[in-house]
């Protein structure tokens, strides 16, 4: 132990668990995997939930996040706007989820089907309950798992990822007047919803 | 629905807009502007529906997250080759430029109130001998006195490359690229 | 022959002072390819090339704090063509790249 009055060890530089996102990214891009270590397990969770909403499905979202990780890692050096990764980071998210998706076509829909029936249902729909926020969100957990998919993939998209109509129209392999129907629809029946919660 | 009352499409229009420029024709309309305070809720409940389940999610098991991580070193960035001198025929040495890179980062980062940001080398690296130009940019600890941190890590970093590699280097430059603040990022 | 040479090597090259980690080469087989008539083996660290000419060892090597990248590639080739020459390996030739410096 060393004794008070000792000259100490100067402050520590600030670990890059600290940095902010776009420290990170920057020195990611540079070349620096550790960087990109701590900047991919702060995200991880969020990416992961965020892939899990888009396919339906804990192991398709587990096998597009890491498709999506080795893409972000391979194209930050590309990245011109480091301080709003995130955001960047969830569309390649996106990108993939859906990529994965397409390669899997053909048993597409009865998938989705299958597993949005299996998802945790909560059932007490006690109306004065429901006012309360969490029962909001257990309100609106129920309404998205009743939306058709691509409804719940355009609401998605669009309310968490912030991508563009142009952008969900790609990923869906629509118009984007198609996704703006998809949307709208989807707009309508979350509010319609949503009044009934209140 | 009276003749008053706008498409959800608008109001989502609106809404992205930041709701600028100001239209009295919602937000003066008692049932638009509901539809409104709905709309902005349900868009904010679901950006926390997902962030919620964000950090639910059980964080990636070690083998995981290891397979990514193998994946990423085997697409490491080692830019050029930095050919060492040998004195057998038999023997091929070389160094990556991302070695020297990382070690400039290491370097950096040791001195207190710095945090590397990126660095460059600059000079014919696959001449042995030749000279070289180092420029780093570090992003410094508010409130410290730059100019000597500067000092500091221009020292770190030549004491380093001179100890564990043969570079021979001509100067470093130190940039000062942001100013952050300790547990919050860039100020 | 060359699954234990491989590994032995991996050992050689782990004892070396100054070796943190021991990676194979990205891009060898192309390498080994390029020798005729080989038989490759890549154990997790090491790569090894072998014909009955010829045999090319190819690794990465991270090096740990304080240690000089260049003479730590130098002490590990030297240690891998000692070992080569004492199993009387065929036209031997190593090489070592420098990944990392701690």
């Amino acid at each position: 132990m060393l004794s008070e009055g000792v000259n100490l060890a100067p402050p520590p530089a600030p670990s890059l668990a600290e940095a902010s996102d776009g420290l990170l990214a920057r020195r990611a891009a540079d070349g620096d995997a550790r960087a990109f270590e701590v900047l991919l397990r702060r995200h991880l969770g969020l990416m992961t939930a965020y892939a899990v909403r888009l396919t339906s499905s804990k192991h398709d979202a587990s096998d597009a996040v890491q498709e999506a990780s080795v893409a972000i890692w391979r194209e930050l050096p590309n990245l011109t706007t480091p301080d709003t990764v995130r955001g960047w980071m969830m569309r390649i998210v996106s990108r993939k989820a859906f990529d994965l998706m397409r390669a899997r076509k053909p048993s597409d829909d009865i998938d989705d089907e299958a597993v949005s029936a299996r998802l945790p249902v909560d059932d007490h729909g006690d109306p004065a309950r429901i006012a309360q926020t969490d029962d909001a969100m257990a309100g609106l957990r129920r309404a998205l798992d009743r939306l058709p998919p691509l409804q719940r993939q355009s609401w998605i998209l669009r309310e968490v990822g912030g991508e563009s109509y142009g952008e969900i129209a790609e990923h869906l392999g629509i118009t984007t007047t198609a996704a703006r129907g998809q949307l709208a629809r989807a707009r309508e029946t979350l509010t319609t919803e949503m009044e009934a919660w209140r | 629905m009276s003749d008053e009352t706008v498409t959800l499409e608008r109001l989502a229009d609106y809404l992205d807009s930041g709701r600028i420029p100001y239209d009295p024709s919602i937000e003066e309309v008692p049932e638009n502007a509901g539809q409104l305070a709905v709309l902005q809720r349900l868009r904010a409940l679901s950006s926390r529906l997902v962030a919620d389940e964000g950090t639910q999610e059980s964080l990636a098991d070690p083998s995981w997250f290891g397979g990514v991580m193998e994946r990423v070193r085997r697409e490491a960035r080692s830019g050029r080759d930095i050919p060492l001198v040998s004195s057998d025929l038999q023997s091929t040495l070389h160094l990556t430029e991302g070695a020297v890179r990382g070690l400039i980062r290491e370097a950096g980062d040791s001195v207190p109130g710095a945090v590397v940001i990126s660095c460059g080398l600059d000079g014919p690296l696959a001449e042995p001998g030749a000279p070289i130009h180092v420029e780093v940019t570090i992003s410094a600890l508010r409130g410290i006195f730059v100019p000597a941190m500067a000092d500091e890590v221009r020292e770190a970093v030549a004491t380093r490359l001179l100890a564990q590699t043969e570079l021979v280097v001509d100067s470093v430059d130190v940039i000062v690229g942001d100013v952050h603040q300790l547990g919050g990022g860039a100020a | 022959m060359t699954d234990t040479l491989a590994d032995d090597l991996a050992a050689v090259v782990r004892s070396v002072p100054g070796v943190a980690a021991i990676y194979p080469r990205p891009g060898f087989a192309q390498l080994a390819r390029s020798v005729i008539g080989t038989v490759t083996k890549t154990t997790p660290q090491v790569a090894v090339a072998l014909s009955a000419t010829q045999t090319r060892v190819e690794l990465d090597v991270a090096v740990g704090p304080e240690h000089s990248g260049p003479a730590v590639a130098r002490t590990v080739a030297a240690a891998v063509l000692d070992h080569l020459a004492a199993r009387g390996a065929p036209g031997p030739g190593v090489d070592v790249r420098i990944v990392a410096l701690g």
